[in-house]
């Protein structure tokens, strides 16, 4: 019955997974559990490898737990409670999904299913069905209530994993369902119009949350989401183009999201810090992760010349060639939000003032490791992004799309324009190295001012905490929109929810309680119910 | 190619001071003044990267405005001076309109990085409210650079400028133009939307930070990517140039509109720039894309 198939899909997926794992694995923590994380690893193999659906069920909920058990290691149980039923939620929709199918076309071998088989009428509820296991394990609106508090409260090297792998999972997901299973070419529905613009929603309004945090990490899982918003919107438009702009951007978070974790697991150890408000002026003690996370948040924020800006390209001119202008709009709106959190990530903790002078620990060479591969990939993606296509590529003919043509590695192709990385690279070193030269060149001397403070307080130094910058973002509340997003959350609708279920639990409990009272109440149940139907 | 590109420079970085000179006289005429010379800009450039002293907080500050100063003139020569055309186009050829509005962003980065090293608390209120009011400035800005892409069925400037031989995208697409038109004069940091670079407020904001080769550079940089704008905004909107003396009158005429438009308003707060940004361009360039 199982049965497995190596596929360029599964290897990109596996591959990314191995790399995150390995340079995880290769920092050293006392409280680990090795076990877990290779039971981990195995699920995320099984699903990514799996050539039927019931073997991809099976990964997927193996994949659920061996998380959780990760999470709670950490998180309170409200918290990791929260992340497994969320996830069971997301897998029994996925296993109606699979009875529905199997009901109609008799197999679960991903090539034998004939999704035509399945009547007009039965299909959007499939649809739905894979759209709530998609948006739960990506965070997509309104099923990102569990993402924000597991990546806070999960180890700060999980957290990691969390974000860089364990959501792609989703991802690739809806790629082998509507591409592998159900096929682009059949599939038309205005459910995938309502869930492209769920992600872009979902993106905006969690950059404006991110925009506002004071925790590191709720501000890089609230950046997650948004970024993983952008993968579905563009899958959601269902297109050729579309699926390598989505893949694409999926490698490159994949990195970023590694860098950016680990980098902030990096700090909190050292520091034992992990709120913007207790951090500052970093820069100059531990100067390398500054320009690891530099290179993180340029590649996050997507501005050329590193790899970043490739996939932002891609989807921007997958979007441009659908004609999907409005998407292409909000999307946009909200890359230039996410200027102002990247800027947050980057101030809050490395730049501004120092806020105490404790010794801090010193942090062992491991924890640099994984940051470098994903600096060395953006840099690399950045002066050949073209590689990327080349990766891609052979995933894209193997889901019967069409490959994008490439000249060379240097230039990045999409039908609606082109542009040629190494170039810009160049120029940007050239310029950058001419302008430091001639400004080293002018014979003058370089002063440090006794202390920074001097020039802003006109001499008089005042002795108190002045890193207020940390709090970049409370000001935008005064903007309307802005407002709204930040003063309403989902979570009361989602305690109602929860409150609902514990209201009709509670009736089924009093049912299975067969006191001679209760008896007396259901034959009464039960003969209304026959009068019902004999006066219909 | 080298030579194509330092002739660019050139020319940018003296049209910038040019017309910045001219800036500063046009607002003193307003204000009743005489104002200072043309060349005072360029000349005070000059004194500032000879000074003998300047004050650094350290290579991230250094590496902060050459970042900046980088981002500038990288954005400058991704955009074709001149239409159809083998001079003046720099490296245009490899790259497109998404790439330019992506570079400009690189810039404001690197200022940012700067300012935020040297620990000036007022330092980050002027990038709070630079980086808040480019959230405004950009969105209708690049609604309507969307719509020019779209209507053109093409992100290469100069195929844009080309496209636009019979009539120019500012009169066959008005509300785009109008929607980037505004934008645009936010980006020139002209009135209503200078808070930024409000001396009066930010008493001791980024500016004061700066001094020497660094104040040299920054003024430097502003000159040429503000040029780079109106270049861009001529490219877009008014069908770009086809000689040298067709882009300087253009440019000229589009510095001037924005000159006498930013000398009638008074300011924005940051907050005020951004409410309107959003209530006013941002729609009219969203009914403007409605229409193509």
């Amino acid at each position: 019955m199982f049965s497995f198939a190596i596929t360029p899909l599964g290897n990109l997926f596996f591959g990314l997974s191995f790399i995150a794992f390995l340079s995880l694995i290769s920092i050293q923590q006392k409280e680990r559990s090795y076990i877990l994380y290779t039971l981990l690893l195995s699920s995320l193999g099984v699903i990514f490898y799996a050539n039927d659906l019931i073997t991809l069920f099976i990964g997927w909920e193996i994949m659920s737990w061996s998380s959780y058990f990760i999470i709670s290691k950490s998180a309170k149980l409200s918290t990791s409670q929260k992340y497994i039923i969320f996830n069971l939620g997301g897998g029994f929709a996925l296993l109606g999904a699979i009875v529905l199918i199997y009901n109609f076309t008799g197999t679960l071998i991903y090539n034998d299913i004939i999704f035509n088989n399945i009547p007009i009428e039965l299909r959007k509820p499939i649809y739905i069905l894979l759209f709530i296991t998609i948006s739960i394990k990506s965070g997509v609106i309104p099923f990102h209530y569990w993402v924000v508090d597991t990546y806070q409260e999960a180890d700060n090297l999980f957290s990691a994993i969390l974000s860089a792998i364990i959501s792609k999972s989703g991802i690739f997901l809806f790629i082998i369902i509507f591409t592998k299973i159900v096929g682009y070419k059949y599939l038309y529905s205005n459910i995938f119009d309502i869930v492209a613009w769920l992600g872009v929603i979902t993106s905006i309004v969690t950059t404006v949350k991110a925009i506002s945090e004071d925790s590191i990490k709720r501000l890089l899982a609230y950046s997650s989401i948004a970024q993983i918003g952008y993968i579905v919107t563009i899958l959601s438009v269902l297109h050729g183009s579309s699926i390598e702009a989505g893949l694409y951007h999926t490698i490159i978070h994949t990195f970023v999201k590694l860098l950016l974790f680990i980098n902030i697991a990096s700090i909190i150890y050292i520091t034992g810090k992990s709120k913007f408000s207790e951090l500052g002026g970093l820069l100059y003690r531990y100067p390398i992760l500054f320009l690891l996370l530099l290179i993180g948040i340029i590649g996050l924020a997507g501005v050329p010349p590193l790899g970043g800006f490739n996939s932002k390209f891609l989807i921007y001119t997958a979007l441009l060639e659908q004609k999907k202008v409005f998407l292409l709009v909000a999307i946009m709106f909200s890359s230039v939000l996410a200027f102002l959190y990247c800027f947050k990530l980057i101030y809050g903790i490395y730049l501004g003032d120092e806020v105490n002078n404790n010794e801090y620990k010193s942090l062992p060479k491991s924890y640099y490791i994984a940051q470098i591969i994903g600096a060395s990939i953006l840099v690399i993606l950045g002066a050949l992004p073209a590689l990327g296509t080349k990766i891609l590529n052979p995933i894209l003919i193997s889901l019967d799309f069409k490959p994008t043509i490439y000249k060379s590695l240097f230039e990045l192709n999409s039908h609606f324009a082109s542009f040629n990385g190494a170039v810009i690279m160049g120029i940007f070193i050239v310029i950058f190295m001419a302008i430091l030269t001639i400004t080293l060149l002018v014979k003058n001397r370089t002063i440090k001012p006794r202390d920074k403070r001097d020039i802003s307080y006109c001499g008089e130094v005042p002795h108190t905490n002045l890193h207020y910058g940390y709090g970049l973002g409370r000001e935008l509340k005064r903007i309307e929109f802005i407002r709204v997003i930040l003063e309403n959350s989902i979570s009361p609708y989602w305690n109602r929810v929860a409150l609902i279920t514990k209201d009709s639990s509670s009736i089924l409990i009093t049912l299975y309680n067969l006191t001679v009272q209760n008896i007396g109440l259901l034959i009464i149940l039960f003969f209304t119910i026959l009068l019902f139907i004999g006066v219909k | 190619m080298f030579l194509d590109i330092i002739f660019m420079v050139l020319l940018a970085y003296s049209f910038g001071f040019l017309y910045y000179g001219l800036y500063r006289n046009i607002s003193a005429r307003v204000h009743g003044r005489y104002g200072p010379s043309i060349a005072q800009s360029f000349y005070d450039s000059i004194k500032l990267f000879l000074k003998d002293k300047t004050t650094s907080f350290g290579w991230m500050f250094y590496g902060g405005f050459i970042i900046m100063a980088t981002g500038a003139i990288t954005t400058l020569i991704f955009i074709p001076f001149l239409k159809n055309s083998t001079h003046l186009i720099g490296v245009s050829q490899y790259g497109n309109l998404i790439l330019v509005l992506y570079l400009m962003v690189l810039g404001p980065l690197g200022n940012a990085i700067g300012i935020g090293s040297s620990g000036n608390p007022f330092g980050v209120m002027g990038i709070t409210r630079g980086l808040t009011r480019l959230m405004g400035l950009e969105l209708p800005f690049y609604i309507a650079s969307i719509g020019i892409m779209v209507a053109n069925n093409t992100a290469d400037i100069n195929q844009i400028m080309i496209n636009q031989a019979q009539t120019y995208n500012a009169i066959s697409h008005p509300l785009l133009f109008i929607g980037a038109f505004i934008s645009f004069l936010g980006f020139m940091g002209k009135s209503p939307f200078d808070v930024v670079g409000a001396p009066q407020e930010v008493y001791s904001g980024p500016a004061t930070e700066f001094s020497g080769k660094f104040f040299a550079l920054a003024i430097s940089q502003s000159a040429i990517f503000s040029f780079a704008k109106l270049l861009l905004m001529v490219n877009l909107f008014f069908g770009g140039a086809n000689s040298l003396i067709e882009l300087i009158i253009k440019t000229f005429i589009l510095f001037l509109v924005a000159v006498f438009v930013g000398n009638v308003y008074g300011r924005f707060t940051t907050i005020q720039s951004v409410e309107f940004l959003i209530r006013v361009p941002t729609i009219i360039a969203l009914v403007g894309l409605f229409f193509i």
